[in-house]
């Protein structure tokens, strides 16, 4: 506001017009929100889009020694070979294959176990469940896979000498050694490893459901099954749909660490996937442009079905993520 | 308190984003001397010689230079890193400070040697000295302009021992690829003899079933099935690994003698020639025996991907199994072991002779390793005074004294004089003098590839294993004669070098070792009456899958004279 004074016009300083006023006062009420995240951001700039030049490397016949300037742009001709690639169409399968199984049995089992936990009574046993439960979480691939062969070993793994001693089986069941077995193991031991701490968030969200509704539905006569179902599942929806996007988005990615521990040679046609193709024909060999261009391949489609997957959920009537 | 704690989460931020920010800045810090952009070497030579002429005053002094060199890094235990060590400094000391010369060493994974080198390189931080045991990986890094051609002739003068010794190798006809030349060759001793590498059987158990040591395949099969027959050991009493390369062992299995052609295109540390006929008969043999019980039935899953550690050695320690071999030194840990466990048993070293079956093996023939050890290349952005002081330093290192420190340490310390005047070293001194993996042979193969001691018995008898009830010293001097016997008789032959790159073998290397690995396994495991099949319908697979381009380029390379030949 402009007031007028004996040498002409000048700035009213006690008055700060509303836009700017507002703009300061919420950094100045945030401050340490926005600190913290200013880490966060700088490392998604510097480690994801400051990489993004790097991309070139898929369009290019890439050698280390002739770097970006000197090596050769072949434009599109490395998608080409790879599309034509029996072992990427095999790594591509493997991996929609896989992870939507990994998705199907991993997303309502912490969902199951979440309810499962918030319905225990016995404080301290809860507690002492869910340490333990949480516990896989923090082992590594390598050691989960370690253990699994020494409990799983068709000759020499513990479950099969048990079950041979007791008379049950007269030969070891492959579980490791033969594709189908080795698939049903692998999805059930990724469960296992992972339905703990995926049932973090889901308690969390229950935590968050009002006590009143609980008394509502008690009041007008739901058993303990009618209130899982008309409240807590409603309750959790949101979080139950967020949680499927981002890991829709993951559709084709798969874990190196995961599927290089539970390698062996007996089990190639179900274990190559896209992590093993990167690394074998990519890395391993040196052919960078490969490696990249797979991944480039593989975020393209993840992002495409993250953004269809929230648009669904959102004609579905949920909140969506986006 | 509520300011308190804003003040503690202000901190924590702070000094979170000046952690990161000063990492960056560490990864921005100026590249190594040879990485900025090199001054012409002429300028740096001449100009404290003009300098001279021009005035009295004292030369300002030469530009100190800086090399990087390759060192295996192996992961061992116990021992110190590999690029900072008694004897890096030792290197720098009475190399590097004498010559104004620093010598950084570069650690190279053992095991990741290609995708290590591949970000030096991009990231224009290769070693001055660039150098591996495979032909084709150096082939592969000269032909993509990774590594500098460079003039024989100046490096005889820089390096007269070094190239001499090359002369006498004969190793002057593996410098070049595509007509230029990129390399150097370290020596390679008694090459054409795998005489370092032992196999032990266990004597106790064949003569506790009344028999002999065998002398054939037949003999050698009756010992293995009277063994399992006695239930001396409760679990198969033969080892078989997964194979971890692309080595196909068969060269029992070849033709004597072996046809060029096919020598050219099959014979190759590279890719496993699975559809070659001496491949299949191996596999056919390997085969029979798994039906008969010799191997383990889980044996592809005892390596150390699948949770297992070295389960053949393991079990041959504890007693179970007949026979085990591993490369020789004079502390060979898993026969100690071996002892203490099994207190009375004897031990006899294994004469390939067992696997003399007539019309299979009618004569052993073995694969003689390159005439070199070390193929010595130079980075392309190394400039004219580094390549000039890593010349130096291979010229230092090849003098006798050199080596002898090197590979033998410090006198009373890490080794003693025996009565004949040849050093003993000490293999359990953990001290800071303590040599690295294999008496610094990560270092010293820069020069050659094994320790000499004297004569072949004194190398022999030093690496020799000590300490044990049993010496072997005399039946691993009989079998290096045997050996040199087949070298002789044209026996023992080399794989094929190229004077070319290899393309379709970078490209499929990866993808046919898997193949192999999976196909072997399966091969080896089948039902007998069905291995001719499934044989047929791998090998066909196998060549789809990359090994027909790979075997077609090497015979365009062989018919244009651009291949190593047989010895005649």
């Amino acid at each position: 506001m402009l007031i007028k004074t004996e040498g002409g016009y000048d700035m009213d300083t006690a008055y700060i017009p509303p836009r700017k006023r507002n703009r300061l006062a919420f950094l100045k009420r945030d401050w340490q929100l926005y600190l913290m995240l200013v880490l966060p951001v700088a490392m998604t700039i510097i480690f994801k889009y400051a990489a993004y030049p790097g991309l070139r490397l898929a369009f290019m016949d890439f050698k280390p020694a002739l770097g970006f300037e000197s090596s050769k742009w072949v434009g599109m001709e490395i998608f080409q070979k790879i599309i034509k690639d029996r072992d990427f169409l095999r790594a591509i399968k493997n991996s929609l294959v896989f992870n939507f199984l990994d998705l199907a049995i991993g997303l309502p089992v912490p969902i199951i176990l979440a309810i499962l936990l918030n319905e225990l009574r016995f404080k301290k046993f809860k507690r002492v469940s869910q340490t333990i439960l949480y516990l896989p979480h923090f082992l590594s691939w390598v050691i989960v896979a370690s253990i699994a062969y020494s409990l799983f070993k068709p000759d020499s793994g513990l479950v099969n000498v048990v079950m041979k001693s007791a008379g049950w089986i007269e030969k070891g069941i492959p579980f490791l050694t033969e594709k189908w077995h080795w698939a049903a193991t692998y999805l059930l031991v990724g469960v296992w490893q992972g339905m703990g701490w995926g049932s973090i968030l889901y308690l969390a969200a229950i935590t968050g459901i009002s006590a009143e509704l609980y008394e509502a539905a008690t009041v007008d006569g739901a058993n303990r099954l009618r209130r899982i179902w008309h409240v807590t599942l409603p309750g959790i929806r949101p979080t139950i749909v967020t949680l499927l996007i981002i890991n829709l988005g993951r559709i084709l990615g798969s874990n190196f660490e995961r599927l290089d521990s539970f390698a062996n040679v007996n089990v190639k046609d179900f274990q190559y996937q896209l992590a093993i193709y990167i690394y074998d024909k990519g890395l391993a060999s040196g052919n960078f442009s490969r490696a990249t261009a797979v991944g480039l391949f593989q975020s393209l489609v993840g992002f495409l079905l993250v953004i269809t997957a929230d648009r669904v959920a959102k004609r579905l009537g949920s909140d969506g993520l986006i | 308190m509520k300011k308190m704690t804003r003040a503690i989460i202000a901190i924590l931020v702070i000094a979170l984003i000046s952690a990161s920010a000063i990492g960056c800045a560490g990864n921005q810090a100026p590249a190594p001397a040879q990485t900025q952009a090199p001054a012409p070497a002429a300028e740096k030579t001449a100009a404290p010689a003009a300098a001279a002429e021009k005035t009295e005053a004292p030369a300002p002094a030469a530009p100190r230079v800086k090399i990087r060199v390759p060192v295996y890094d192996r992961s061992k235990e116990g021992y110190p890193a590999v690029d900072d060590n008694y004897w890096t400094k030792y290197i720098q000391t009475e190399f590097g400070d004498p010559n104004n010369i620093d010598v950084e060493y570069v650690p190279i994974p053992r095991n990741d040697v290609m995708a290590t080198y591949s970000v030096l390189i991009s990231g224009k931080q290769s070693p001055t000295i660039m150098m591996e045991y495979d032909y084709p990986k150096v082939a592969q890094w000269a032909n993509d302009g990774a590594m500098q051609v460079i003039d024989l002739n100046a490096f005889k003068a820089a390096a007269p021992t070094y190239y001499q010794a090359m002369v006498d190798n004969s190793q002057l006809g593996y410098t070049d690829i595509n007509g230029k030349t990129y390399f150097v060759l370290s020596e390679r001793p008694y090459y054409n003899t795998t005489f370092t590498y032992a196999s032990f059987i266990r004597l106790d158990w064949i003569e506790q079933l009344g028999l002999s040591m065998p002398k054939n395949y037949a003999e050698y099969t009756n010992l293995v099935d009277k063994i399992i027959e006695a239930k001396l050991t409760d679990i198969a009493p033969l080892g078989l690994g997964l194979p971890s390369s692309a080595y196909a062992q068969n060269y029992y299995f070849r033709n004597q003698p072996v046809d060029e052609t096919e020598w050219a295109i099959h014979s190759s540390l590279g890719t496993a020639s699975l559809p070659w006929e001496a491949t299949k008969k191996m596999l056919k043999r390997l085969n029979t025996e798994y039906s008969k019980g010799w191997y383990s039935r889980e044996f592809e899953l005892d390596s150390a991907s699948t949770g297992g550690s070295d389960q053949m050695q393991t079990d041959f320690i504890n007693g179970k199994s007949l026979q085990y071999g591993s490369y020789m030194s004079a502390s060979v840990n898993w026969l100690t072991a071996f002892y203490e466990n099994n207190p009375g048993a004897k031990l006899a070293v294994l004469s390939s002779e067992v696997s003399v079956e007539p019309g299979v093996v009618d004569q052993i023939k073995i694969r003689a390793d390159n005439p070199f050890g070390m193929i010595v290349g130079f980075s392309s952005q190394a400039d004219a005074a580094q390549l000039e002081a890593s010349w130096k330093l291979m010229e230092w290192m090849i003098q006798e004294d050199s080596l002898f420190a090197l590979e033998n340490g410090v006198e009373g310390v890490t080794y003693v004089l025996d009565a004949n005047g040849l050093p003993v070293t000490d293999n359990e001194y953990r001290g800071p003098e303590m040599l690295n993996h294999n008496n610094n042979i990560d270092m010293t193969c820069l020069v050659h590839a094994s320790k000499k001691v004297g004569t072949i018995e004194q190398t022999i008898a030093a690496i020799s294993p000590q300490g044990l009830p049993q010496d072997f010293t005399q039946e691993l001097i009989d079998n290096y004669y045997y050996l040199k016997k087949l070298a002789d008789d044209g026996r023992a032959y080399s794989d094929p070098v190229f004077a070319v790159a290899i393309e379709a073998e970078s490209e499929y290397t990866a993808t046919l070792l898997s193949l192999w690995q999976e196909y072997y396994v399966a091969l080896v495991k089948a039902d007998p009456s069905q291995f001719e099949a499934l044989y047929a319908d791998y090998s066909s697979k196998y060549l789809d899958a990359g090994y027909q381009e790979v075997i077609d380029e090497r015979l365009e390379a062989y018919k244009a004279g651009s291949t190593t030949k047989l010895p005649k």
